[in-house]
């Protein structure tokens, strides 16, 4: 990274630590959020954008985390962070273990339209069963915390400690991702995302190193499902659907794929978006998907080109 | 008698009722180039892509060393010591020169999917070994250019670049000189005769001059089978070669 590069990045993540402390707490909360669906977008963004395989499943990774929670939280105590989260994300990468050994034997748009089935699959399982209240959903009555002998370290219900928690793992999740995108690993899912067909005869082997992928970002979108579902308070099955793996491609879409932070840019433009719009018509759904179009067309490689142009080449290949 | 590196028992690959390739038997040879010919449609293409891997054998064996690969899927036979250029320039088009090529060298390192550097030298080993890769086909001047903003000619050169930087025992051409200008096609050749020190050679071409002036052994295939096989003059004399590849048209030496 260049010295101008590393300024900023550091000055970005000053203001986010200290955004909390200047503004009210629903701001707070809504920051929050932004990070979270952020995180689900980056962890997307590794399939869509470096593997090339637009996975139309996330939004069930990222419902079954939040489903795990619901599910393994007391039901007058607060869960235990270190007990639960790990469990929530194992969850995750498992299924995305399952659905992508199955659904990576196809290519293109069936890829699309396999993992979109599988998607659905676990939607209905949650919805048209009496688990964890069926199509109703159900409550997390209190936050998780993260205590140790008996004293609380960590309390979820602060809307701030919650914001500075979420906002630690974003920046790892980020950094995590930027490491492994740079990794040889990253490389060959690159190169295999290029030319199938010339990886594979140099001796990559294709299949591994997808499910490899797949399985990672699926546990990085049970990761933001976790705290979505600790922050809402709330599961449905509508958490699961395609709806939701939809709104985190948008986000990958707006912000661009070539970039790692890109999609948490587009998440901060969607759900900004969002924002002011209710406040400002009632028919902000409209409104909203014609700004959306309108961005797209103006930045076909996302927001992240126009950041691309007012910073040039960074070389750190 | 040289070592063989490679070779098929009564390979077949039927397409339907479409028999592509028909009942050949082959051996490459260490230190050999072996020049396939024949007319379009001879089941050249299909032959390279049942060694590659790229497509399964209807019957038949194929050997490298004294190992039966004909379980092994493409990317295995790549790492066994395969390696093969396509017909239609098969790079990494949108990544520089350099990196093609160290992801031809990382394809065999020691840890081809590492999820770090768990060390800088390992990221520096890489480095050397491409660099290497790409000063013995004379594009280390290139290294920084993007791959797919190169000549045709200096793309099918990067690519043969990434097939020797796997450091392969058996290399697969495929028709390695379509589309060169007469320039490039000469550079080209004189490379290709480097590559059989220490290697066997499989080269599909239909540039005459360019097969007989580096071929150590030459196959005639047509309708999917071999018609004739054997020094390259000797080939050329032969009666059925003449009837079935060159119609009436005699070589020219």
């Amino acid at each position: 990274m260049r010295l101008g590069v590393r300024a900023i990045v550091c000055l970005l993540l000053l203001g986010a630590i200290v955004l909390p402390l200047s503004v009210p707490t629903y701001y707070t909360q809504f920051s929050t959020k932004v990070l979270i669906l952020g995180i689900l977008a980056m962890a997307l963004n590794l399939v869509v954008g470096f593997g090339g395989l637009v996975s139309m499943c996330h939004g069930a990774f990222f419902g079954l985390a939040g489903y795990v929670l619901a599910l393994s939280a007391p039901k007058y105590e607060p869960a235990a962070l270190w007990l639960t989260l790990p469990l929530a994300v194992a969850a995750a990468a498992a299924a995305a273990l399952l659905i992508g050994a199955l659904s990576l034997r196809t290519r293109g748009v069936y890829f699309i339209m396999v993992t979109l089935a599988f998607g659905e699959m676990l939607f209905y399982l949650f919805h048209d069963t009496n688990i964890a209240g069926g199509s109703d959903g159900t409550f997390i009555n209190l936050k998780p915390e993260l205590a140790l002998f008996g004293a609380t370290i960590l309390d979820l219900e602060k809307a701030r400690v919650f914001y500075w928690v979420v906002l630690a793992f974003a920046v790892l999740t980020l950094v995590l991702l930027y490491v492994l995108t740079r990794a040889p690993f990253g490389r060959a899912l690159a190169a295999a995302r290029d030319n199938e067909r010339r990886a594979r005869s140099l001796g990559f082997p294709i299949y591994r190193l997808r499910l490899t992928a797949f399985t990672i970002s699926g546990a990085l979108a049970g990761l933001a499902g976790y705290f979505a579902a600790a922050q809402f308070g709330y599961v449905a099955p509508q958490m699961l659907g395609w709806h939701q793996s939809a709104i985190a491609l948008v986000m990958v879409v707006l912000g661009g794929q070539s970039g790692v932070a890109a999609p948490l840019i587009g998440a901060v433009i969607v759900m900004g978006l969002e924002e002011w719009l209710k406040g400002v018509t009632e028919h902000w759904k409209l409104a909203e998907g014609l700004i959306i179009i309108a961005i797209v067309l103006a930045f076909p490689g996302g927001v992240q080109s126009l950041i691309d142009r007012v910073i040039p080449e960074r070389s750190d290949g | 008698m040289a070592e063989i590196a490679l070779r098929t028992a009564a390979l077949t690959k039927r397409f339907g009722g479409l028999v592509a390739v028909n009942d050949v038997s082959l051996e490459l040879s260490l230190g050999e180039i072996h020049a396939v010919i024949g007319p379009n449609g001879a089941g050249k293409t299909t032959f390279v892509n049942l060694l590659s891997g790229e497509l399964k054998p209807t019957s038949g064996a194929i050997f490298l060393g004294d190992r039966g690969i004909i379980t092994l899927k493409d990317d295995r036979r790549g790492l066994s010591g395969i390696g093969r250029s396509y017909q239609k320039t098969t790079i990494f088009p949108a990544a520089t020169v350099f990196e093609n090529v160290r992801l031809a060298v990382q394809a065999h390192s020691a840890a081809p999917l590492a999820l770090m550097h768990r060390t800088a030298r390992d990221g520096l080993l890489l480095h050397d070994r491409a660099n290497a890769a790409l000063t013995t086909v004379n594009l280390q001047d290139r290294a920084a250019a993007r791959a797919g903003a190169l000549s045709h000619g200096e793309q099918r050169q990067l690519e043969i670049a990434m097939v020797v930087a796997t450091d392969p025992k058996v290399v697969l051409l495929d028709e390695p000189l379509a589309g060169m200008s007469q320039s490039e096609s000469r550079r080209m050749v004189e490379f290709i005769r480097t590559l059989r020190t220490g290697r066997a050679v499989l080269l599909v071409e239909h540039d005459m001059d360019a097969v007989f002036a580096v071929a150590d052994r030459l196959t005639v295939m047509a309708d999917g089978k071999v018609i004739a096989s054997g020094a390259p003059d000797e080939v050329r004399l032969h009666p059925a070669v003449r009837a079935a590849y060159l119609g009436a048209e005699t070589l020219h030496t």
